[in-house]
């Protein structure tokens, strides 16, 4: 076994890493290191790219086997019967860390200052950089020099893709979205937009909106917020809301990359976003004027794009429509059982209960929506009341046909009970049934 | 224990008897899980369906029943969320108050220690004036039927019964000011609960006068207009007066002789002679629902029988007086702007439907109006809608101060009061609906009827103004 690797520096290591007699070594200067990150004290090792790309360094002399390492090479000594030892790791004199230099002149890393400070690292860059690409993977072309490269890749092929509008794949999606944030083909697409002021405020708005839908806290979030601020920004007292608002907008920008169609027009100046949020709300009011305009005709591109599936979600129903739309489903029986569909399959006994009401409720509201200038007489709620009677089954009887005298013998019966409770004479006592 | 509630009535199951048999048992109480996933639309329509049971139930008395329910709302309604959201809080805090009210001290103790902010109060009505021009356009149109009623006149006299906002008088002044056959003698007297109030407005007007050579008198009357003594106004001979009343007449109709009628609900049968002997007189078609309401009439909790026939005159003799009392002091012109809803119904459902559509108006014109983070657009929604949902909900008796009643109806008292209805004119209208659009919203709308105006949103009236003079 002859030493051979070289170390840069007055002294000369013995190094047990190559025992083959062919291989050449470099002598090469120990320099001092420039001041930086790279470790001063370390020891500066040039090794030849022979050596760098020597698989099996260590052969058996006897049978020629080779080995990475050499104490694999000397247990495997020992079934020649040949004198073996295992070198053991010497502490007793300092341990100086070795960096190691890429051999290739042309290369960054040949510069001392510049080492790689693993020796598997140096190999495997001196075969990625300067040496031949031998693995091919199967699914796509590409090629690795390094197997284990390759192996990585291979496992990850086509398993998931990021892709971005102008056809780039991306297998990873931290790398996808800094893409995205810097292609020319979006570039192109947003100069279509007139102002780039109102994308900076669009992503603003966005932000807005998953913030009010983390205020209401329920429900599935609308796209249809949008529509609803870009006619409130038209207004001016909408400037003044709350300091509450950087906390907010800050906690909603995770969401933003949540959801990658919906600020994939705006993708020139989510730069913008990556900034602090503090400062996208200045910009925001100070150039709410100037966006007016653009912001309606923005909106309308946007949503015109996002229609799909946010169709339903889109419209937040006005509280005029919804109250309508309940006198109306009072009136048709079929569409209470399959709007409470839900309902009925969670708790049948309470909440059929509860949907029978909404028939007699309903009623109240049509009676009250079909005549709206007049007041509902209050017998005819009543009687609504007690027609919509639920026995086991779930008829209910919209038109109150069933006038029952039940309904008005009951309220005698109600009201004296309520005069105890005029007295305050506590609720268990109006419970416990007098 | 719930199930000893069941009546003796087993023949019939009415609604009432079954939801009391209701087996509640602890989990109806924790939340609902799937509540969280409704869409807006459907979780809107719940809430609806969940405002009117809790409501029936409270009207029943039912309140265990009424307490899962509001437990059920309160899982859904916020009031930062959508419209029906923000309705469900403010009508389920109503409905709430409502309830609590059958422990008077409990109510008072947890009332005790709320202070109602003047500055506050001041603000929120300044925001509802800037928010909305349901205001701005009753100015207008009052400022014009002045200008016209006073043409040639050199002595103008203005009592404004709630003397809130400047604004209004500054436009006045501008224009008076500016006609053409001369500036006149102008006196404007405030009345108002508050005296910081006036006082503001004294400086405002005045500087304003000032700046225009106009001379200008206001006089302030500090105190709650239904202790309004007329003469505190002085009025005097050979001025041409004018009232302007904004949303302050309808508190005049709780009267204060209802509660005897608390203890014997279904004597109100006693009042049907004297109901009948209006209704006749009034509009015969609607006797017959005269006779039901009344029938029905001791359902809820604490009823009233200022019901909503045509004309509860018995029932509300304060308006009457004080109609009077105006018309006494003879003046050339009365502008009122109203409220244009009944919310005036005798018994809480009719209320809380009527108002559930009202407010759904007002709260949907919110929404169109401000963001949902606008903190100003909360404050209106809090200290003036909410209250006065809450007013109409909670309250009862001399209590319920918002009375407010539709457009024909005070077009009948005033009448009878003594008034001659005067057609808005023309040129108003068109500067009030020039007003309307620079609030570039689809959803406010104007018509007329009968010479007054009504404001609406959408297809909903929600304010009227009309114009009066004293009819001798």
């Amino acid at each position: 076994m002859s030493a051979d690797a070289f170390s840069i520096g007055g002294s000369v290591h013995q190094e047990q890493n190559h025992a083959n007699p062919n291989y050449k070594s470099v002598p090469v200067k120990k320099k001092r290191n420039l001041p930086g990150n790279p470790d001063p004290d370390a020891e500066v090792i040039a090794l030849s790219p022979k050596t760098l790309m020597a698989t099996n360094r260590f052969i058996c002399e006897i049978c020629n086997k080779g080995f990475q390492r050499d104490q694999n090479l000397q247990l495997h000594r020992r079934g020649h019967n040949l004198p073996w030892k295992l070198k053991q790791r010497n502490n007793k004199e300092a341990i100086r860390k070795k960096v190691y230099i890429c051999p290739e002149k042309t290369c960054a890393h040949h510069d001392p200052s510049r080492a790689l400070g693993d020796l598997t690292g140096i190999k495997k860059h001196f075969s990625r950089k300067h040496g031949e690409k031998k693995w091919k993977c199967e699914k796509c072309s590409k090629k690795y020099a390094v197997q284990s490269d390759w192996k990585a890749h291979s496992k990850t092929c086509g398993t998931r893709e990021y892709k971005c509008d102008c056809g780039t794949l991306f297998s990873r999606k931290d790398s996808f979205i800094t893409h995205r944030a810097f292609c020319d083909a979006l570039a192109e697409e947003s100069a279509r937009f007139s102002s780039s002021v109102s994308a900076t405020n669009l992503n603003f708005r966005n932000d807005i909106v998953n913030m009010s839908i983390g205020f209401a806290g329920r429900g599935a979030p609308d796209v249809a917020g949008i529509h609803q601020f870009g006619s409130d920004f038209t207004q001016d007292f909408n400037g003044m809301t709350t300091s509450g608002m950087p906390e907010m907008v800050q906690m909603a920008s995770g969401n933003l990359f949540g959801s990658s169609s919906s600020i994939g027009n705006f993708g020139t100046n989510s730069n913008l976003l990556l900034l602090p949020l503090p400062q996208g709300l200045k910009e925001e009011g100070e150039s709410k004027g100037k966006s007016t305009e653009n912001f309606s005709s923005l909106y309308s591109d946007t949503q015109n794009k996002q229609q799909q599936a946010k169709s339903a979600a889109t419209t937040t129903m006005s509280a005029t429509a919804l109250l309508q739309k309940a006198a109306q489903m009072g009136s048709t029986r079929s569409n209470l059982t399959s709007f409470f569909g839900v309902m009925s399959s969670f708790s049948s006994h309470s909440i059929s209960q509860q949907e029978c009401f909404m028939a007699s409720s309903n009623n109240l509201m049509l009676q009250t929506g079909a005549v709206k200038q007049s007041e509902p007489s209050p017998s005819r709620l009543k009687m609504q009341l007690g027609s919509s009677s639920i026995d086991q089954s779930l008829t209910r009887d919209f038109l109150g046909m069933s006038n029952d005298q039940p309904a008005c013998a009951v309220l005698p019966k109600e009201l004296a009970k309520f005069a105890s409770i005029g007295s305050t004479m506590g609720l268990s006592q109006f419970s416990s049934n007098h | 224990m719930f199930q000893d509630e069941s009546s003796p009535l087993s023949s019939s199951s009415s609604p009432l008897q079954v939801f009391s048999m209701m087996s509640l048992s602890p989990n109806l109480g924790s939340p609902y899980p799937w509540l969280r996933e409704l869409k807006s639309e459907e979780r809107g329509l719940y809430l609806i369906h969940l405002l009117l049971t809790c409501a029936n139930h409270v009207a029943n008395g039912s309140l265990e029943n009424a307490n899962i329910a509001l437990e059920q709302i309160s899982q859904l309604a916020s009031p930062d969320g959508d419209t029906m959201q923000r309705m469900a809080a403010y009508f389920t805090e109503a409905l709430a108050d409502r309830i609590l009210k059958a422990w008077p001290g409990l109510h008072k103790a947890l009332n005790s220690t709320r202070i109602a902010l003047v500055s506050e109060e001041i603000l929120v009505r300044k925001l509802f004036f800037e928010m909305f021009p349901f205001l701005k356009v009753a100015f207008v149109l009052t400022n014009q039927a002045v200008i016209e009623a006073m043409e040639g006149e050199k002595m103008v006299h203005i009592i404004d019964l709630n003397a809130a906002e400047p604004a209004q008088w500054v436009a006045l002044i501008q224009a008076l000011s500016a006609r053409p056959e001369g500036q006149p003698h102008l006196r404007i007297t405030g009345v108002h609960q508050r005296k910081e109030v006036l006082d503001q407005m004294a400086h405002r007007l005045t500087e304003e006068a000032e700046k225009l050579d106009l001379p200008f008198q206001f006089n302030p009357v500090v105190g709650k207009l239904e202790n309004l003594d007329v003469e505190k106004l002085r009025v005097k001979t050979g001025e041409a007066l004018a009232i302007s009343s904004v949303l302050q007449l309808h508190s005049f109709l709780a009267s204060d002789d209802e509660h005897h009628r608390k203890k014997s609900p279904l004597g109100s049968k006693n009042l049907n002679g004297v109901h009948l002997q209006r209704a006749l007189q009034m509009n015969q078609s609607t006797l017959g629902e005269l006779l039901e309401k009344d029938t029905v009439n001791g359902c809820s909790p604490s009823p009233d029988s200022a019901s909503s026939s045509p004309l509860s005159s018995t029932g509300s003799v304060k308006i009457d007086g004080f109609l009077n009392a105006l018309w006494g002091l003879s003046p050339k012109l009365m502008v009122v702007t109203e409220q244009d809803s009944n919310h005036n119904g005798s018994t809480l459902m009719e209320r809380l439907l009527e108002s559930l559509y009202s407010f759904a108006a007002l709260f949907d014109c919110s929404e169109s109006t401000a963001a949902r983070t606008s903190l100003e657009r909360f404050k209106v929604e809090k200290m003036l809608f909410g209250e006065e949902i809450k007013n109409i909900i909670a309250c009862e008796g001399t209590e319920r101060k918002e009375r407010h009643e539709k457009l024909e109806k005070w077009i009948q008292r005033l009448n009878l009061a003594g008034f001659g209805n005067i057609p808005l004119s023309y040129y108003g209208m068109l500067h009030a609906r020039r007003l309307l659009q620079g609030y570039n919203c689809d959803g406010y709308k104007m018509k007329e009827e009968n010479g007054c105006v009504v404001i609406c949103w959408q297809d909903r009236p929600l304010f009227s103004v009309s114009a009066w003079r004293c009819r001798k």
